[in-house]
Parts: C-alpha cells; structure tokens; sequence
C-alpha cells in the first residue's frame, strides 16, 4: 500500500441514519468488508462516510439524522499519514438547510481548513453510486467542470489531459458568459440606436411641419442671428408703446429675446387693457348711476301726476256734491233742520199727551174744561181735532226728518272727500320733497348748480354722451384686440422660429450622437472579436484534443475491454470501446467480435450484474496505472455484487484484492458466505477485517461484530 | 508515467499553437496558454482571464455607451 496519502483509521457515528447512539469502529487503515443481510445498517455505515468526508447526501433532500435520537448527527473519521493522525469532525446543522459544519485537526489539536488538507474533497463529486474514488493531490480537479462525468474525469486524469478537457470547459463556460455579455450590450446598445433614431425621426418631422408654413414667411430660413434682429427690432417697437425699459440687450440669445419679448407683450397688452377697461368701468358705472337716478325722477314725476290727477278729480267730485254751497252752510242747514225735528218731536209728543189724557179724562166726565184756558168744549170735538192734530205733526215730522237725513249723508260725504283731497295734499308734499330731493342728487351727478335747467333733459343728455363713451371704448377696446391679435401672432411666429433653432440644434446633437453610437459599436466589435477569438481557440483546442485522444484510445479502449471481461467474461459481448463520434465528451459503448461497430449503448443490452460491473470497469482498468500520491486513496463500494452470480462474485473479490495492493477497501455487501469463503483464500489476513451486521432494531441501531475474520 | 501525462498536454497545447493562424487569436492563445501553464495557474486561472478581460471591455463598452449623448 502506498504509505503517503491519508487511510481511514477508525470511524465515530453519532446519530446518522440507522445509529441510534455513538459508535466507534475502528478500521485500522485495513481493508474492511461490511457483511450481513438487508436492511442490517452496512449501508448506513458506507454512507456515514461518505457523508463524513463530503457533506453532501446522495439524493437531494435525504434526510441523514436518526429521527429518534435527541443528540447531535454526527460522523468522525480518524485519518492517518505519515504516521501523523488528522481527525475531520462534521456535524449536521439542525434545522431545514441540510447543511453541516465540518472540521479537521492535526495531531497536535490544531484546527485546519479542510479544502486547505483535502483540497480534493471539497469539489470532488459524490453522487449516487456504489462507488467513489479520489483523484491524486497533484490533480488539477480542484474545481471540476460541470458538464464532466465521474468516468470522463477518471479516464483523462489518467491521460494527462484532464486539464485539457477542463480548460475546453472553461473556455465554453467563458463563451456563454461572453455571448451573455454581447447579447446584453448589443441590446442596449440598439436601445440606444433607436432611442436616437426614433427622436431624430420626430424633430426631423417636427421640423418639416415649421418649414411647411414657414413662420419667417417666403424668403429664406432665417439664421439665427436674423431671428434675433427681428425680435430685437419688434421689442424696441413694444417698449415705444410702453415706458419700458428692455433689459436684453439687441443680439442677445434668441431664447432670452424670445422671454423678452413675450414679457413685453403682456406687459404692453395688460397696461394698454387695464387702462382703458378703467376708463369703461368709470363710464359704466356713470351710465348706471345716470339712468337710475334718471328712473328714480321720472317715477317721483310720474306718481306726482299721478296725485294730481286724483286730486282734481276728488275736487270735482266735492264740488258736484256741494252744489254751489259751501261746506259750513249746509252745515248750517243742517242744524237748523236739526233743531227743527227736535220742535216737532216736542209738539208730537204734547199733541199725543194731550190726546191721551183727554181720552182717559172723557171717561171720567163728559165736561171737562180746558187746563190751560178754562174753556169747556166738546170732548169729542176736541178729541178729535187732538187726533187731527197729532197725525198731522207726525206727518210734518217725518217730512224734517227725511230731509235732515238726506243733507247729513251729503255732508257726511263732503267731509270725507275734503279729508281725502288733504291727505293727497300730504301725499303731493312728501312726492315734491322726494322729487326735489332727486333732482338735488341729479344736479350734484352733473355737477350744475342753477336749478332753472331741465335737470330730466340735462341728464337724458349726459346719458347720451355717456352712452356714446362708452361705444367709442368699446370699439377703442376692439382696436386694442386686434393689435394684441397681431402682436401675439407675431410672437408665436418668433416662438416657431426659435423653436425651429432649437430642432435644429437638437437634431445636430442627435447626429453627432449617432456618430458616437458608431465608436461604441466599434468598441463592441472589438469584444465580439475577443469572443470569436476564444471561440477559434476552443474549437482548434477541442480538435486537439480529440485527435490527441483519437490517438490514445486504443490502449484505453483495450485495458477497459480487458477489465470489462475478466469481471464479467460475457458471452456476447466482450468489447468496450469509448464512442469517438462524441469526443471530447466520453461515452462508453458494448460490442462483440462478430458486430464490432457501432456498438451499443450499455444500459440498453447488458444486464445488472454486467451493468454493474461495467461501472467498475475504469477503477479496476487505471487504479494501479499511476504513481501520484493520493490524499485518501478509498474506494467504498456499496453492494458492488447486486446481480452477480457466484463465479462472478469471486472474480470481482479477486479483482479487489489486486486492486487493495494501492488502495483502502471499504466493502459492504450481503453475500456473507461468498465474501466469508474467498476472503481468506484472495486476501492476506492481516490486510483485512470484517464487520458481522448482525441484527438491527429501531431503538439500538444496527448490531455488528469486529475482527471476526481479520486482525484488528 | 507523470512524464507522459504532462508531455500529452504539452503536445495538444503545440498543436494549438501550430493550427492556429491569425496573428491576434494566435497571441490571445499565448496569453491563455501561459496562464495554463503557469505555476499555480490552470484551466481556472486561464477562465479568470478571460473573464477580467470580459469585463474590461464590457465596462469599456459601458463607459462608451454612458459617455453618448453626454459630451
């Protein structure tokens, strides 16, 4: 064995997969053959460490911890080299990630970085396989490509041209980067090509639509010096209307004239505007209040009228209702009748006594004599002539009092028309004093004093002038639009000018931007150069190397052909060979003396004991073919006989026994007899122990017993 | 056996050298070639490279493109 790699000199299992508690097995850097039935923990072991040394499982997700053990998941290998012993530690970092810590110390208790000890270790595929293998210290593996296989790997570190095959990886690895690189460049910059483009395209048009109707009219386009002239001279036009100063001197920057001038325009047309709607404002406001107080006295003169009016119709009413008389003589009238009814009551009223006492006097006597007179008449003469008398008063009376009742109703209305016609007289009064005091405020509104005018005509005329003011600033207004019309037209002729500059301006920066867009594309040329260059290199390299590989696999195909029969001694097909058609890429194919090409792909024909050994074919092929010394040298197979047949068991046991002259051996399998029986007769005892999985269960792990067949 | 293992990487490298025939691939090979040669250096060392030179010229690019429309 070579003596100056590292060899696993015992393992410590806590926790992991079918270990229930910690376990130490020491392997004493010997060949270690793990035997018993299915399902007994052997692959719990091989996997242990496996997971030890790499950290990874061999199926994403598995889960390596036992479930029912509360302590920590961990795996200890103790290594030896040089006599000198290195312990790596990995422990499993709880929780979802899967990940581990892992750590490796010298003898003296110093802790190193494992890819600093093992640089292999790190990188090295540990994929799902009954078998692994580490390439030489000196291998430049360390950080293997992606698209290279475990077998590929194997076969050109035997060649020599492993770094060849990588740097072709590299190099493809390199050209996906550059052709990211040169896909993402060329994309922004065609985003920036079209960006200038697309705005070239609108100012160009922008432009054409100026010079359509040209706002400098049919002479020539106008530099920008001409516009600035023009708008230098149509300010000074500007502040001649206005008491304003220009503050941009003429020959200035267009756009500050253009500022210029539109301050100018607005000033020149607010001032101009602000006077004169003033001056509208003054007359409006003198017309309103004109026609209202020319309203307010025609409506006092007209309710005069109107009084008056009522007045002499009242009069004439009263007039027709005296009759002449005046209003104190039938007044008089009155009372005299008055005093009349009140003498013919008195006599009524005598005449009817009398006749009453009479009446009742008659029955007492016949003669009565006169009271008054003494005379005795006849009762019923007198009587009579009493009741004569007092139907005749009665009729008097009633004449007077019909009379007395028809001159106290033309009184009664005589006295209500005077009181009427006193209070028009009121009324009148108070409308003169009103209209008096409208014509004070239409004398003040006009500004005369002599109060003999027609102050109704002299306002009417005011009004008339005023009305014609107010015309002539109406139209004095429209003028003023027209010109600020004009001036405004004139500004948005400048301000198209100006802007037609600044097109211009732009679409020069544009171009010389476009000019620009050119070197970077030069630039971009230049990667893209680079990139083909790689390119070129990596297709002269890969020819190469497959000519050199050409070259070489004969022997190649040779030994594996050699290994492949004396593991398997097939009946049918008894050559393995590397399709060249694929190359660099390596592929192995089956075929058979009587139909040697173009073989076949081996999973497709071969059965799983010659699948199986087939995997073992490049191990057993170059394992003893260089002299490079290795960090660990281990090869772990894990049931490397599934399929096989006895005679086929012990030619692969054979095979590892030449193969355990270079290597560790660390062998798990259930073919305990066979393994039992050609151990002994293929091995040197001392070079080898065995491990009996005994027994398992799920609270105490698996049960295995050392040293039953070799010495520890 | 090591002998023959370096003198087949050699030997592959040569005929790089020899079939490639225009002058700037050529020295950009020389470039690579030593890189992959170099003590410490390898297949990795010669992506590494490739890959500052990559950038050189990608942020050169970056910088043109930056500068359009700037100056």
């Amino acid at each position: 064995m070579d003596g100056t790699g590292f060899r696993l000199k015992q393992i410590k299992i806590e926790g992991f997969k079918g270990f229930t508690s910690s376990r130490t097995i020491p392997l004493n850097g010997k060949h270690v053959f793990v035997l018993g039935p299915n399902s007994y923990g052997k692959s719990s072991m091989v996997e242990a460490i496996r997971w030890g040394l790499f950290g990874s499982t061999r199926r994403p997700g598995e889960v390596v911890a036992n479930q029912g053990y509360v302590g920590s998941c961990r795996v200890e290998l103790s290594l030896e080299r040089e006599n000198r012993e290195w312990t790596l530690k990995r422990t499993l970092i709880r929780g979802v990630s899967g990940g581990s810590d892992a750590d490796i110390v010298d003898n003296l208790g110093q802790s190193h970085l494992l890819r600093e000890v093992l640089p292999q270790l790190e990188s090295a595929p540990a994929g799902e396989g009954m078998h692994i293998i580490y390439a030489a210290q000196s291998a430049p593996l360390r950080r293997p490509a992606e698209d290279v296989s475990p077998f590929e790997r194997t076969i050109y570190s035997y060649l020599g041209l492993a770094d060849v095959r990588i740097a072709i990886s590299r190099l493809d690895n390199f050209i996906e980067l550059q052709e990211a690189t040169e896909k993402r460049l060329a994309e922004k910059l065609d985003e920036k090509r079209n960006e200038i483009d697309s705005q070239l395209s609108l100012l160009t048009s922008q432009c054409d639509q100026i010079i359509k109707t040209p706002p400098w009219g049919t002479g020539s386009v106008p530099t920008r010096e001409d516009t600035a002239t023009k708008m230098g001279e149509f300010i000074k036009e500007l502040s001649a209307i206005v008491p304003i100063v220009p503050t941009i001197a003429v020959g200035a920057e267009i756009n500050l004239l253009m500022r210029e001038a539109e301050t100018f325009v607005v000033n020149v047309i607010h001032s101009k505007r602000d006077e004169v709607e003033t001056t509208q404002r003054g007359i409006v406001n003198k017309l309103g209040r004109g026609q209202s107080l020319l309203r307010q006295l025609n409506n006092v003169s007209g309710q005069i009228q109107e009084v008056k009016n009522e007045m002499a119709s009242i009069e004439q009413e009263l007039e027709k209702e005296l009759a002449g008389e005046t209003l104190d003589a039938l007044t008089k009238t009155l009372e005299e009748i008055e005093r009349q009814v009140e003498e013919a009551a008195l006599l009524h009223d005598i005449r009817s006594k009398a006749h009453t006492w009479l009446t009742r006097s008659r029955n007492k006597s016949k003669k009565q004599r006169c009271p008054l007179c003494g005379c005795a008449p006849d009762s019923g003469d007198l009587l009579a002539e009493l009741a004569n008398s007092v139907k005749l008063c009665s009729s008097e009376e009633a004449e007077i009092v019909a009379k007395r009742d028809a001159l106290k109703l033309r009184r009664d209305e005589t006295l209500r028309l005077t009181e009427h016609i006193k209070k028009l007289q009121e009324k009148h009064i108070a409308q003169q004093q009103e209209e008096n005091q409208a014509k004070e405020e239409i004398q003040e509104f006009l500004g005369i004093k002599s109060k003999q005018q027609d102050i109704s005509a002299a306002l009417q005329q005011h009004i008339g002038r005023l009305e014609e003011d107010s015309l002539r600033i109406d139209k004095q207004l429209k003028e003023a639009e027209g010109l600020h019309q004009e001036w405004n037209r004139k500004l948005d002729r400048f301000k198209d000018e100006v802007r037609f500059h600044g097109l211009q301006e732009q679409i020069l920066a544009l171009q010389k931007q476009q000019q620009q867009v050119k070197q970077v594309e030069a630039e971009l040329k230049s990667l893209t150069l680079f990139g083909d260059s790689v390119r070129v290199i990596s297709e002269v390299l890969q020819a190469a190397l497959n000519n050199k590989l050409k070259s070489e696999l004969p022997e190649i195909n040779r030994k594996l052909t050699e290994a492949f029969k004396t593991l398997t001694e097939h009946p049918a097909y008894n050559i393995v060979f590397i399709d060249e058609t694929i190359l660099p890429k390596l592929e192995l194919r089956v075929a058979s003396d009587d139909a040697p090409l173009p073989g076949w792909v081996p999973s497709q024909i071969l059965n799983g004991q010659a699948l199986n050994a087939l995997e073992l074919v490049p191990y057993f092929a170059f394992s003893e073919l260089t002299d490079l010394p290795f960090e660990v040298y281990l090869l772990l197979l894990d049931d490397p006989t599934q399929s096989f047949d006895p005679h086929h068991i012990e030619i692969l046991v054979a095979k590892l026994a030449e193969l355990g002259k270079r290597v560790q051996l660390i062998v798990a399998s259930h073919e305990t007899d066979h393994f039992r029986r050609l151990l002994p007769k293929y091995f040197v005892p001392d070079n080898y122990g065995i491990i009996h999985a005994t027994g398992f269960s799920r609270q105490d792990g698996p049960t295995l017993e050392i040293g039953s067949g070799g010495k520890y | 056996m090591v002998e023959d293992q370096k003198d087949r990487t050699q030997i592959v490298y040569s005929r790089v050298t020899t079939d490639l025939k225009d002058q700037e691939v050529r020295e950009l090979w020389h470039r690579l070639k030593s890189e992959l040669t170099r003590e410490g250096g390898g297949p990795d060392a010669c992506f590494t490279y490739l890959e500052s030179e990559l950038k050189r010229m990608d942020e050169q690019v970056q910088r043109a493109l930056d500068w359009v429309g700037k100056a």
